[in-house]
Parts: structure tokens; sequence; C-alpha cells
């Protein structure tokens, strides 16, 4: 049991819709009026919030990266992409991408651990870009030859990568984990998709037999409708499918990971449920898309609290000799990167 | 050692004093320890930190060298003290303490005020509305405007690679036929008043079917060829040139650049409005700006319908003979009741087409 008798306790958020609502607004409403230029300071002011918001063991975190190394970083980026442009042969871009990206994931985690604190500890990323190719590329590329199989392997190696390169101050993350649990993972993603999207083709099936019976279409119609009703499907089960996996994900890399001093094991425990993600997701998204994004800032709010209500820690005595002395990296152009091309480690709160 | 979840301000001042100051938490440069403490100003620039618990003197800095961060939220007061000390507090007297001018500072202001996120509001719809319906055409019609034909014939080469993948594209096929093509081509293009250069390809699809890409390569379907002339390479020109001209008006008037300058600004717009909203959200709301974005191009098929039908007559080619075509394409879609909603077709509904090609041509 996860209660506090037995030295768990949660993690808190106190963030609230309304209040992130008018942080939101006015930061898209700012960055339409420059044109994007606020786009830096209104990430950094986005994740302050949630950070700030959130508390482990009574301490909260915080962001601090400055909005100007963001600002140059995005502008070089862009710059970068938007000369390539004339020269999209199929291969460059996804040449560059193929070459570009485990580095940028390293320069990217790096700033972005140097930048986050908690309490007033900063945390620190020292992942090789070596070790990065070789788990981003190489090991994806061989599970090709297993036809997959071996993937929820490379997925593990991609988590143990990302938990034991970091660390909070002076004190090193470790993570072990089985593979079956990563198994367990993508067997239920699938079965998800298979599942959301046989469901998705009965309904369509029935709305269409319904159809088909009152005579009013023709032939050519049906086709169309069943083909809209196999593209429907595909989403459906893509999104179930894709939502299972990030959340059984989620709690593998939780469950296994460990803060570690000389003497103490801090452990980590993360509950979230398929379903009730599901839940948050797709009613999120639908009242997103029927306020024109004006709920966004509410369903955000309601998906990080659930999140976080259902992480737990167990302290090893306290937290209270966590020492570090670094302060920030201003390179983030790696970052920058991944913001443009739509990339992150992946990785929750 | 105790820990509040609710934050500094909870814990009790044990020894009040007449001096204005502040109760929060304090942490040590880079220390994850907590001390409860009090901020506190001794004479009119000096600030004090003092424990709570035995009144021991921490830390005292000038208070100019003391930096308050803005208020975000009802998040804690962040005072960053030199040294890389920190000081947390949720009482807003910190404000006084710090000589923090009153009232909201900086954008934090316009966060909190209930009439300024109307505002904010009715702003970002207005100006999507504009930018997505003004700005952004216009602005990429000018970049297609002025991109160099020289940078067009390599996206040519770029796409023909990736859909060499879906499709077999060949430069030789069906002698006969293609001759025809290609002289209709040239044909066409001698008229036109600046000089491009085209390049016809022809694919191995059954559907017929003719497109062209940025830099003047011009596919044409096997499908086409036969549907055009049935019986080996017998029967009117009309057809292909009007349809021919119909995809050089599309090259002439940039009309694939405009898109795909268009399409990659409003997703780059999106991805920054919607960029933290995670991956699924991104895919939905971009994709239904796909969605919206098909009545832009139906202007372009009117233009270049109206282009194709100007630049097949000045060749001296039967305007008639793509009506007739058109005439036939509906007439099979009625038969198999395959005509598509006008919303969701890229090309304007065959019938309003026909009707607009013919009112032209009675002029």
């Amino acid at each position: 049991m996860l209660t506090p008798e037995n030295g768990w306790r949660q993690v808190d958020f106190h963030g609230n819709a309304r209040e992130w609502f008018g942080i939101w607004i006015i930061n898209v409403c700012a960055m339409v009026l420059t044109l994007g230029i606020y786009s830096a300071w209104a990430k950094v002011r986005f994740k302050k919030y949630f950070y700030q918001n959130t508390y482990l063991a009574g301490r909260n975190f915080d962001y601090h990266a400055n909005p100007v190394s963001i600002l140059k970083a995005r502008a070089i980026v862009v710059v970068a992409i938007a000369i390539t442009i004339p020269l999209r042969l199929w291969f460059i871009p996804v040449l560059a991408f193929a070459i570009l990206f485990p580095a940028a994931l390293v320069l990217s985690a790096r700033f972005n651990a140097r930048n986050s604190s908690w309490a007033n500890v900063r945390f620190n990323f020292d992942g090789r870009i070596r070790r990065a190719y070789f788990v981003y590329l190489l090991l994806p590329f061989l599970s090709i030859f297993t036809f997959g199989l071996a993937y929820p392997f490379v997925q593990r190696a991609t988590h143990e990568f990302v938990a034991e390169s970091h660390r909070l101050g002076n004190k090193r993350f470790v993570f072990e984990a089985n593979a079956w649990p990563y198994y367990r993972a993508y067997l239920i993603a699938i079965g998800m998709g298979a599942l959301g999207a046989f469901a998705m083709g009965i309904v369509a099936g029935g709305l269409v037999m319904i159809a088909a019976s009152s005579g009013s279409l023709l032939s050519g119609q049906l086709a169309n409708l069943d083909a809209f009703a196999t593209i429907v499907g595909g989403y459906v089960g893509m999104g179930l499918g894709y939502a299972a996996l990030s959340v059984c994900l989620r709690n593998v890399l939780f469950n296994n990971l460990e803060l570690v001093s000389p003497g103490r094991v801090h452990r980590f425990r993360s509950t979230a449920k398929i379903w009730p993600t599901i839940w948050l997701l797709s009613s999120g998204l639908i009242a997103v898309v029927f306020s024109l994004g004006l709920l966004l800032p509410w369903a955000r709010i309601r998906y990080y609290r659930y999140m976080a209500a259902h992480t737990f820690v167990r302290v090893d005595g306290d937290l209270d000799d966590i020492e570090g002395d670094l302060q920030g990296d201003q390179n983030a152009l790696g970052d920058a990167y991944g913001d443009v091309e739509g990339f992150d480690l992946g990785l929750g709160i | 050692m105790s820990e509040q979840e609710q934050g500094p301000t909870a814990a009790v001042d044990p020894s009040p004093s007449d001096r204005p100051s502040v109760i929060g938490q304090a942490m040590r440069s880079g220390r994850s320890r907590i001390h409860d403490a009090r901020l506190e100003r001794r004479t009119s620039d000096r600030l004090y930190l003092v424990a709570l618990s035995d009144g021991e003197q921490l830390f005292d800095c000038p208070i100019a060298q003391a930096r308050l961060e803005p208020a975000l939220g009802s998040a804690p007061r962040r005072v960053r003290l030199p040294g890389g000390h920190l000081f947390l507090t949720r009482d807003p007297a910190i404000a006084d303490l710090l000589g923090e001018p009153a009232g909201q500072q900086g954008i934090g202001r316009f966060e909190t005020s209930r009439r300024w996120l109307v505002v904010a509001v009715g702003m970002i719809f207005l100006a999507g509305w504009l930018l997505w319906s003004q700005g952004v055409p216009v602005a990429a019609r000018a970049a297609a405007r002025v991109t160099p034909v020289s940078w067009m014939s390599l996206m040519d080469d770029s796409s023909l690679q990736v859909l060499g993948v879906t499709m077999k594209i060949r430069a030789h096929s069906d002698e006969i036929r293609q001759a025809k093509t290609q002289d209709i081509l040239d044909r066409l293009s001698a008229k036109l008043e600046t000089q491009r250069e085209f390049k016809l390809l022809i694919a191995d699809v059954h559907l017929p079917n003719a497109f062209a890409l940025p830099g003047g390569t011009v596919v044409v379907t096997q499908g086409l060829l036969y549907e055009v002339w049935p019986e080996n390479g017998t029967g009117s020109d009309d057809v292909m040139a009007g349809v021919l001209a119909h995809e050089i008006g599309h090259v002439v008037e940039r009309h694939g650049l405009e898109n795909l300058y268009s399409s990659s600004a409003v997703y780059l717009l999106m991805s920054l409005i919607f960029g933290d909203a995670g991956m699924l959200f991104e895919h939905v709301l971009v994709n239904g700006q796909a969605l919206l974005e098909l009545a832009y191009s139906r202007d372009h098929e009117r233009s270049a319908d109206d282009f194709g039908l100007a630049l097949s007559r000045q060749a001296g080619y039967d305007p008639e003979g793509l009506i007739g075509f058109l005439e036939r394409i509906q007439a099979m879609e009625e038969a198999e009741g395959f005509a598509m909603p006008a919303w969701a077709s890229t090309h304007p509904n065959t019938q309003k087409r026909i009707r607009r090609l013919r009112e032209q041509l009675q002029e």
C-alpha cells in the first residue's frame, strides 16, 4: 500500500485551471502579437508554472532557462530548416534528422536538466552522445532484424539511458527493470489498439448498414462511408494504443527508479491507470476541439493533476542531504531543435 | 525539520519582531535542506535571514542584491539572494519588504485581470483569423513569386523520389499516345508569355488523372492516355490539351508552392500555440487545419481552369473538348453515386466547373 504510514508520499500539484488559463492566454496573445518571438518566454513561463506548483516531499521544482538563449537557438534552427526547404530532396532532411537527433536529445536533456531544480538543487544530465547514438539509432535499427520482437528491449535501454544519466545535485538515479513489463506494455497497447479499431469498425459498420437498409444511398457513397469508417477506426485504435502504451511505460519507468545516496535509497512509484487516462485524454480532446482550443489549459491541468496524484515517492529518512553546485546551461540548440521537430525524451513529471 | 505541504507561511514565528519581516523557508545555495526562516529588514538597505528555530542569523546582504522573482499565479514568491541562496514565501508582504512597486508587475498584471483575459481571447481570435485568411496567403503568394525556378526543379526531383515509392513513373510508355501528348505540351508551352520548361512523365496508374509539380514536371497517368485516345491514338487532341493547359496554369501561377508555403507557415503557428499540448492533440489540430485549407485550393482550381481555357484556345484547340471530358466524368460519377460533397473535394464540384467553363465560352 502506498500510504504515508508506509513512508510513501504523493507528489502534490497545486496548479489550477483558472490561473493557468490566464497565463496561457496571455502567452498565446503575446506570441501572436510578436509573430512568435515571445514563444521563448512563453515556454519558460509554462514550465515555471507547472514546476513551481509541483511539490515533492514539501519542496517545489523550478525552471531557470534564460528565454534569450532559447530564442537565439530557435532562430538558428528555424533559419537552418528554412534554408533547406528548397533542398527538400527527401533524403536530406531524413538523413539530417537521423544524424542530428540523438545528439540533439542529449543536448536538450542536458539543457533542461541543468535548468531545472528541486528545492534549491539543480538537476544534471551527463549522458554521453555516443551512447545516445547506440540507444536511439543502432538498437532500433538492429531490432528491425527481429521483426520488432526485440523492440521492448530497446525501449528499456532508452529508459535506462535517460534515467541513469540524470542526477539531482550530487545524487544519482539508478534504474533496473526486467524486460517483461515492457513486453506487457506493448502487448496491452497492441490489444487496446486492435480493440479500439474493431469497436469503431462495428459502430461505423452498423451506421452504414442502417443507411443502406433505408435505401437512400448509392453504392459509391457506401464505399466512401466504408473508407471513412476505416480511417476513423484506425485513428481511434492508434489513439487508444498510444495512450495505453504511454501509461504503461510511465509506470514501468517510475516503478524501477531509485535515487541513491550513501546508505539511502529513495524509491518512486507511478500508479496511473489506462482507462482513466484514456478518459482524460479523449474527453479533453473533445472539449478542446469544441471550445476552439480555449479549454486546453483546463485539459492540461486536469491531466497533470491526475499524473501527479498517481506518483509517489518513498523517502528513505529525509531528503535533506542533497547538494550540488551546478548553475544552469545556456546552450539551447538541442532543445530548440527538439521543439521545432517535435521530439523529446517523452517523460512526464 | 518540518515539511509543510501548503508552503512556507504555515510556520509560526516564535520570536515576533517589530522590524519589517516576512516568514518563509530558506535554502542554502545548492542545498535541499529547508530552514524555516524570517527575512528581516533591520536598516533601510540591509536584509537579514534569521532561523526561526534558534534565532541564529543565517545570512545578510544589501537589499539591492536580493532579487524578487516576478509573481507567477499563486505559487510562492521566490527571493534569490546573492551566492545562490533562496528564500520562499507565500506572504504578500514580501513585495513591500523588498520595495516592489504596488500592484502586479510585468505580464502578471494581464494574467490576473478578467477584463484583459476577455480582450486577449478576442484579440487572439481576430489576429488568428486575419493571419489565416489574409496574412498567410499573401505571404505565401509573395514567397512563391520570388522563389527561383532552379529551386523548384530541385523540389520536383525530391517529390518524384517520394512519388516513385507509391507509383511507377517512367519516361517512356505508349509511344504514339505519349508522342502526341508531348506534342500538345510543346504547342501549349510555346504560347506562354514567359517561357518555362516542361517535362512530361507517365505514371503507371489506371485511374485517369494528371498533376503538375511546381518545377514544371507534368505527370499524366496511363489511364488518362487511354481515356483520351481509346483507339490507338486516333481521336481529338482537344481533351488532352484542355487537361494539360489546366496543369500548366497551376505551374505558371505557382499554386503548388503557395500551398507548400502556407501549410508550412500554418503548421509552424499551430505548433507554436499548441506545441505544449502533446503529440495527439497537435495531430488532430493540424489535420483539422488541412481540411479547412481545401477551400483555399479550390480558388486555385478555378484560376487554373480560366488559365487553361485561354491557353488552349490560343494554341488552337477547342475548349469544348475539356467540357465534354468533364461531362463524361460527371456522368460516370452519377452512375456510380461517387460524387463527393463539395466541401470534401479539392476540385470544385464537376458540375460547377462545367457551368463556369460554358459561361466563359459564351462571352
